[in-house]
């Protein structure tokens, strides 16, 4: 045996976690979950997923993709009592319960959540039987709260755990983590969330719709369940994977649910559970009195609540103009602020990239009015929407640093800055110049972390427009973008496809510039897609246009980043005899840099670009574009 | 090469209260992972946390459901780090290195003292970035050399040639660091 290379032995011990700073984790976490609330709402096509690291052990993809929704569609009551006879197919059972969703009642329900019956489940974390217990407490669409009564054993040693929920009153969304103590909480945009959204019939993703509508799917003879009638129904999707639903007859409740879970649905923070777990509904209310405070979204006793003490400081904040500098991780920037409440703002970059909300350099901006932030990106001359819990009032107050109080900070003496009376305190690890009559921070100093206010106008005269967003002439919005096949490809009408090459299935290298010679029709889908989701309605399509070229025209899947064995799972189960390549290192994505999938690219005879699109495309779509191939 | 083994993993997506545990439970890793790459810099470690989550939530944020999020969080970090690599790199080409020196002559000593880890550390922070970035490539997430070569669009011989000098460098330094 030879001695290993002691240099390898000592950079190899570099290998391990680190603390960062803890107001910078704070700091990060804050603007990282500010962030995730996407007023726009589900998007309906999946994005190319990122490169998967060689090496990854299979065991972790997929198995669940539309089970994802199942588990919260175990909560969702359907007020419509499915009518007898019974429906014909397991479709018209889905559809009758999304059709009655509207309606729910509300309810309290505890879910048993079986992680791994059958010690499948690949994560080595979830012991052979282990389970979870979940309360669900359902006010209608504007009141929610899912909560971890009980975990057998203990999942995670210290985050979340029993105790641990999250809780929305239809204007806020809060999670409390009971491991940790800490709360945070985020506004939501209007309509930007629906309770129960993954886990019932009228979410937008999974789509129980188009999953149960797949051949083999199929209602059998009701069952009881938990002392009730239940329908039951197995789904099979696109995949084959199968899922097994008992939904109450007289309520439309989803009962129970033997299929892969997402952990995350039931808000148990963990794995998911095995292929044979699932969930039951061991007690339901319906109609019940909810404790006082059950839909409350605010910090528990002792926990600490970052966003909350922003959100009080922010209150008392006048309205004012200001020109601001900072420089923050090496970066510097110049911004101009409108602040009117914080509800109504203005921020301009004048130079650099200022922290969010602002995305973009210089001629950049963004508005909040209506609870609603919108966001113009100089550089892509484009439009969007931010979370609305973006505010740049984050450094100007005081809560905001961490660890400040009047007592961690003692006043070390007073300084003019942009005009105002500043009260310079010094704290553990900065030192902060605050306002003395407004309580705003005028100035700090960190290691690494500087900020400035150059100018500051109090309770100034806003000039009509302020806080309503125009998009300059010639933007284009986010959604324009996406739609934009060609955007950000290498992709062009009329010119060259590059050159890429992958594995075909069954064996063989596949070549792009093997193609030329005839038109050629490639679609670019990822195996992945989960189950449910529109964008997955590709392949019905392919087969039939397919069959109809007869020759004439090349066509193909290229599965982004596939794997063989699930692609041959696909094409058994969907009976595809059109070629497929499947593409696991992605150098197809590396070589077009596509945005999303589906992706459907024509090509003529000498590899050049005719026309790309984007989405699932009927027959008639379809035909439509081969009728342009030459 | 393979990624730091995930412990348990959901899939991932822009769920607040699924990030948020996310978060907690793979900030160590990722901080981590660029403090020893890049010479314990606290300063640049937080730089490129910080990218690579804002990154991360951009993509969940449009719709992304990720399968593996802690592998996944980490193939972020890496482009990260190897664009900051990048960057580093073209801000030194105006600096002569001395490639012929010769190594010091002891032999290295894998210690086993508490501090260890801060010296070595520093040694690697005290070596040219494309010889850094050859270094952590192959030693310390185990990539093959033809592997690093793409990763950093050279040439396998260059690579080769970036290990011999950064094995020297990061002795000398090691070595220097530790008298």
């Amino acid at each position: 045996m030879t001695e290993p290379d002691p240099l390898a032995v000592l950079l190899k011990d570099l290998d391990q976690p680190a603390t960062p700073r803890p107001e910078f984790a704070a700091a990060l976490r804050t603007r990282v979950l500010a962030e995730l609330t996407d007023p726009a709402g589900p998007r309906k096509r999946r994005r190319v997923p990122h490169l998967r690291p060689a090496g990854l052990a299979r065991h972790w993809r997929p198995v669940l993709a539309g089970a994802l929704a199942c588990a919260v569609a175990a909560t969702a009551i359907v007020a419509v009592v499915l009518s007898r006879p019974a429906p014909a197919s397991a479709l018209d059972v889905i559809l009758a319960a999304r059709k009655a969703f509207a309606t729910a009642p509300p309810f309290e329900a505890t879910l048993r959540v079986a992680l791994n019956p059958d010690g499948s489940n690949p994560d080595h974390l979830v012991t052979k039987g282990a389970t979870a217990t979940v309360a669900v407490s359902y006010g209608g669409p504007k009141r929610f709260r899912i909560e971890i009564v009980a975990e057998q054993p203990r999942l995670r040693s210290e985050d979340l755990g029993p105790g641990s929920y999250e809780v929305y009153d239809g204007r806020r969304i809060g999670s409390f983590d009971a491991g940790r103590k800490i709360f945070s909480s985020t506004a939501v945009a209007p309509d930007g969330f629906s309770p129960l959204e993954y886990l019932s019939w009228h979410g937008a993703y999974p789509d129980w719709q188009r999953i149960c509508r797949y051949p083999g799917s199929k209602v059998l003879p009701d069952a009881r369940i938990a002392g009730r009638v239940a329908r039951h129904v197995v789904c099979r999707a696109y995949t084959g994977d199968t899922w097994q639903l008992w939904i109450d007859q007289k309520t439309g409740l989803l009962l129970k649910v033997v299929g892969q879970v997402g952990g995350g649905d039931l808000f148990t923070g963990g794995p998911g559970t095995s292929a044979q777990g699932g969930f039951q509904v061991v007690k339901l209310r319906y109609d019940p009195s909810f404790p006082a405070g059950t839909f409350t979204v605010a910090a528990p006793p002792g926990a600490l609540d970052y966003q909350g003490r922003l959100q009080a400081a922010e209150a008392g904040v006048p309205p004012f103009r200001a020109v601001v500098y900072g420089k923050a991780y090496g970066r510097a920037y110049t911004a101009e602020m409108w602040y009117r409440s914080s509800r109504r703002w203005r921020i301009k970059t004048l130079a650099g990239r200022p922290p969010l909300p602002v995305r973009g350099g210089a001629g950049s901006f963004a508005v909040a009015a209506r609870g609603t932030v919108t966001y113009y990106k100089a550089a892509e001359n484009s439009y969007g929407t931010a979370s609305p819990s973006a505010s740049p009032l984050d450094q100007l107050v005081p809560v905001g640093v961490y660890g400040y109080s009047a007592a961690a900070c003692p006043a070390v003496g007073h300084e003019r800055i942009a005009g105002r009376d500043a009260v310079h305190r010094h704290c553990a690890s900065t030192d902060v110049w605050v306002d003395r009559s407004t309580g705003l921070i005028l100035r700090q100093q960190a290691p690494r972390y500087e900020f400035r206010v150059r100018s500051i106008d109090y309770r100034p005269v806003f000039p009509p427009g302020t806080f309503r967003f125009a998009a300059p002439p010639g933007a284009r919005s986010e959604q324009q973008l996406e739609n934009d096949p060609y955007y950000k490809t290498t992709l062009a009408p009329g010119k060259p496809a590059p050159p890429w090459q992958a594995t075909s299935l069954g064996g063989g290298t596949f070549r792009l510039t093997g193609l030329r010679g005839k038109p050629a029709l490639l679609l670019l889908f990822a195996d992945t897609c989960p189950a449910g989701d529109r964008a997955c309605d590709v392949f019905t399509s392919l087969e039939q246009v397919y069959k109809e070229a007869k020759g004439k025209v090349a066509i193909l899947w290229v599965d982004l980043q596939g794997r063989a064995e699930q692609a041959q799972k696909i094409v058994a189960y969907n009976h595809l005899t059109f070629p497929v390549v499947v593409d696991t290192p992605g150098a197809s994505i590396k070589a077009w840099k596509i945005q999303a999938y589906p992706y459907w690219l024509l090509l003529d005879s000498r590899g050049r670009v005719i026309e790309a699109r984007l989405k699932p495309q009927t027959i008639t779509q379809l035909q439509q574009l081969l009728a342009k191939a030459r | 090469m393979e990624m730091a083994a995930p412990e348990a993993e959901l899939a991932l997506d822009a769920s607040p209260s699924a990030f948020g545990a996310f978060y907690e439970k793979a900030l160590p890793g990722v901080y981590g992972y660029f403090l020893h790459r890049c010479g314990g810099s606290a300063a640049v470690a937080e730089d490129l946390t910080q990218e690579t989550f804002l990154a991360a939530v951009a993509e969940l944020r449009k719709g992304k459901l990720v399968r593996a999020p802690m592998a996944w969080i980490y193939g972020i970090a890496r482009h990260k780090l190897l664009d900051h690599y990048r960057r580093a790199q073209r801000a030194e080409r105006q600096v002569t290195l001395d490639p012929a020196a010769e190594a010091a002559g002891e032999e290295l000593v894998v210690p086993d003292e508490a501090g260890a880890r801060d010296h070595v550390m520093a040694a690697l922070g005290a070596v040219a970035a494309a010889q850094r970035a050859a270094l952590v490539l192959c030693y310390v997430d185990g990539y093959s050399v033809a592997e690093a070569a793409r990763l950093l669009g050279k040439s396998a011989e260059a690579v080769e040639s970036l290990l011999a000098r950064g094995r020297h460098g990061f002795k000398r330094a090691y070595l220097e660091g530790r008298t």
